[in-house]
């Protein structure tokens, strides 16, 4: 999971220069509550789970994850790994944006506390 | 039933009853007369006469007698005690109906009892068998019907043998035109019933006598057994099962040999252990090391011998989940930096160290170290087929050790051991303790990982796992179900060091193996008081679902957690890569791979066939008390399901 974090990141780094900033700024700024939606209806919830929890080589966890927006950007429009390609063609930067927005609102609150689970700890 | 063309047979059973009342010695005289008369006698060949049936039978063959008081199915029976096979598994088929009759009258009646087992599909026989033998360490039998029967477990053999997994298979034959019935009997005749089967059973015979089936019976059990086990198939005739045997001495049946599985060659093993114990960062990698409990302790010995960390494949119970050595979660990281990757009966070593290379549909390559050196040990090269590539990529080892792994490893222990000094010892040590704080990280790692959607609905995968831990952990449980489809969560999480805590998955990945396979292990628990449970997925249940029926007319006490995700969830991942990389959407991606409009209700399903039934279970909170309540249920010795609406992985 680390290494695929560290491998999204770095592919990421390297795709700054040519992820547009707008689509950055629009990810950012997104609708949440339509990015909801969307994460629901293109699949994204298949993988990573509809809160996105994770949790396995299928898709890792993204609540949480500190993962910056034009990263996100640019694991959707050229993923890594098995992960399905979205284009802009079947997903306009709109929607790319809202998606962003919802697993951004999804990390707000603190993460669970797996201490404060006991069956987590037997 | 409508009138056949056959009406001369009905005519001649008629007959034939008829004269059997009037004693079957007047019958046979004028037989034997006629053919004497009008058969001319037979040109001198050095061809020896293929079956002696009548020989031991003493009655032609198309003269069956109208009561008899044996048949060679009862020999078979008793050939089967003395193999120590206790249960054959069946789903009823009028070929064997010889085997089926000695079976319940005769096996079941008499000591020692060989049991049947009333199944719904051949699938669920096999598949019982596969599950029954990864707990039992030995075949439970399986009649299959001819033909159609075989056809129908054709895959669930292939798991099995997949899966490296013995059973003792029997499917009737009735190759003689003459005797068998036309339509449907003929429909169901095959010259070489066991060709459908031959690419993926270990070894097939179609005995002609039943001496000789005493003897084929005898070795399809050693052959099944020996290592690499598989499925073993005899091909048995109508007319041998249902022949009487009286008035002749019995055909014997043969002893079983005391056999040693395969070790790889001494030298070999020497040779490894030098390269093992010379190592820097040496990683032992195993999927089906343990083949019984003394397999997971020399695992363990070697491990700790050597303290090198152990990647489990976890297609046994292999190493302990919790031991600190144990370092599964974190393996492609530690292959990668690997100097010595010991690769132990592998599924698939090649894919140990090689992998998709990013953005690629179809290239792939090596992750690991460039000059690391790759060592099988495994019996399965030693199992040579063709044409189902359960064989894998071909593994780019530097050296191979054709053997046993489990039954090698105690002259490998004992290798290592005398090439240990004390300085290698004391940087061994040091090597494990870093080992063991890797250890306790990923499993806090895990654990935070587990926590995220903690309440989320549906489900997580996670707490659905954990809130089932937390009710058996303390029983003397099997999760005897693979945890592939649920990220692997048992293995991460769970404490587990005994080896019938887990028996792995299918084999061949064939779906429609857990629900069955997982009641053949509940089935073999169910003498030692165990708890078995099996997380079942939604679209395997739905392959086999009658396993439930068994489940409850033979009383078999196991827990379905059914992951309900309301799909064939890998296939829509797979389906959702293919439609984006032609660019045309996901927006269709759910035809074919859902299972929605309308829900299945499983515990109704389960219910109807006399299983207790609860769900859908869609709030988290009430997973667990639903868990209390179905082991409970377990506990008087009956089958229990849940249904819970869960998260796709």
């Amino acid at each position: 999971m680390t290494q695929m974090k560290a491998m999204i990141l770095g592919l990421a780094v390297a795709a700054l220069a040519s992820a547009s900033a707008a689509n950055a700024q629009s990810a950012a700024s997104g609708d949440a509550a339509r990015g909801k939606e969307l994460f629901l209806n293109n699949g994204c919830y298949a993988c990573h789970g509809t809160t996105g929890a994770g949790g396995g080589p299928a898709g890792p966890r993204l609540a949480h994850d500190g993962l910056p927006p034009e990263a996100m950007l640019q694991q959707i429009r050229n993923p890594a790994a098995q992960m399905p390609p979205y284009t802009a063609q079947v997903l306009p930067d709109k929607d790319v944006g809202d998606i962003i927005a919802y697993i951004q609102a999804l990390s707000s609150g603190p993460a669970a506390n797996a201490e404060n689970i006991p069956i987590l700890n037997r | 039933m409508a009138k056949r063309k056959d009406d001369d047979s009905v005519g001649r059973r008629g007959f034939l009853k008829g004269a059997g009342l009037a004693g079957a010695g007047v019958l046979a005289a004028p037989l034997t007369a006629k053919a004497q008369n009008t058969a001319p006698p037979p040109p001198a060949s050095s061809i020896p006469a293929t079956p002696n049936r009548e020989l031991e039978r003493g009655t032609p063959a198309d003269v069956k007698p109208a009561t008899q008081s044996s048949s060679g199915s009862d020999y078979m029976v008793d050939v089967m005690r003395g193999l120590g096979i206790e249960h054959v598994a069946a789903f009823v088929g009028s070929s064997f109906r010889g085997l089926h009759e000695s079976l319940i009258n005769y096996g079941m009646l008499t000591s020692p009892n060989i049991d049947f087992l009333s199944c719904m599909h051949e699938e669920v026989s096999v598949a019982m068998c596969h599950g029954y033998a990864k707990i039992e360490g030995k075949p439970m039998a399986a009649m299959l019907h001819e033909t159609v029967g075989l056809q129908h477990a054709s895959m669930a053999i292939y798991n099995a043998y997949a899966d490296r997994v013995p059973i003792f298979l029997i499917t009737p034959s009735s190759p003689d035109a003459r005797t068998r019935r036309s339509t449907v009997p003929t429909f169901h005749s095959v010259q070489d019933g066991a060709a459908i089967v031959r690419d993926f059973t270990k070894w097939d015979d179609q005995p002609g006598s039943l001496q000789h089936w005493g003897e084929s019976a005898t070795r399809a059990y050693k052959y099944a057994m020996t290592p690499p086990c598989g499925p073993t198939l005899l091909v048995t005739s109508m007319d041998l099962q249902e022949g009487p045997i009286e008035d002749r001495p019995k055909p014997t049946i043969p002893k079983i040999p005391v056999s040693a599985p395969p070790q790889a060659a001494e030298n070999a093993v020497r040779e490894l252990a030098r390269i093992l114990v010379d190592a820097e960062a040496p990683v032992l990698t195993c999927d089906r090391v343990a083949r019984t409990p003394a397999g997971l302790k020399s695992m363990i010995a070697l491990a700790e011998l050597l303290q090198a960390p152990v990647v489990d494949g976890s297609m046994r119970m292999n190493f302990p989940w919790r031991h600190p050595l144990n370092q599964s979660s974190r393996g492609r990281a530690l292959i990668a930096t690997a100097d010595v990757i010991l690769g132990m009966e592998m599924s698939d070593f090649w894919a140990t160290t090689n992998g998709p290379a990013p953005h690629t549909e179809f290239s792939t390559r090596s992750f690991a170290k460039p000059g690391a050196k790759k060592i099988s040990l495994t019996g399965v090269d030693l199992n040579f087929h063709a044409n189902y590539q359960d064989f894998q990529r071909f593994p780019d080892a530097d050296i191979a050790l054709e053997g046993d792994a489990e039954a090698t490893l105690p002259s490998l222990i004992e290798a290592v051991r005398r090439l240990i000094d004390k300085d290698k010892r004391a940087a061994f040590d040091a090597r494990g303790k870093k080992h063991g704080e890797a250890h306790l990280k990923a499993l806090a790692d895990q654990r935070t990982l587990a926590a995220e959607g903690w309440d989320s609905q549906p489900i997580t995968v996670a707490r659905m796992v954990m809130e089932l831990y937390n009710v058996i952990k303390d029983e003397d449980w099997t999760l005897a179900s693979g945890s592939q489809m649920q990220n692997n969560w048992p293995q991460k999480l769970w404490h587990a060091d005994k080896h019938h805590r887990y028996i792995g998955d299918a084999g061949a990945y064939g779906i429609g193996y857990t629900a069955p396979a997982t009641l053949g292990a509940a089935f073999a628990n169910k003498k030692y008081g165990r708890i078995t449970v099996s997380i079942q997925g939604d679209g395997d249940l739905m392959c086999c679902p009658s396993s439930l029926w068994t489940a409850a007319h033979e009383k078999i006490p196991i827990l379905y957690v059914v992951h309900n995700n309301r799909a064939w969830h890998q296939e829509i991942m797979a389906l959702q890569q293919t439609a984006n990389r032609m660019q045309r959407g996901v927006d269709r991606t759910h035809i074919g791979t859902t299972i929605r409009d309308p829900y299945i209700d499983y515990s109704k399903m389960a219910a109807s066939m006399g299983v207790y039934g609860q769900g859908p279970i869609t709030d988290p909170k009430d997973l667990g008390p639903a868990i209390k309540k179905a082991v409970a249920v377990l506990k008087r010795g009956e089958p229990a399901l849940i249904d819970v609406v869960a998260q796709g992985r």
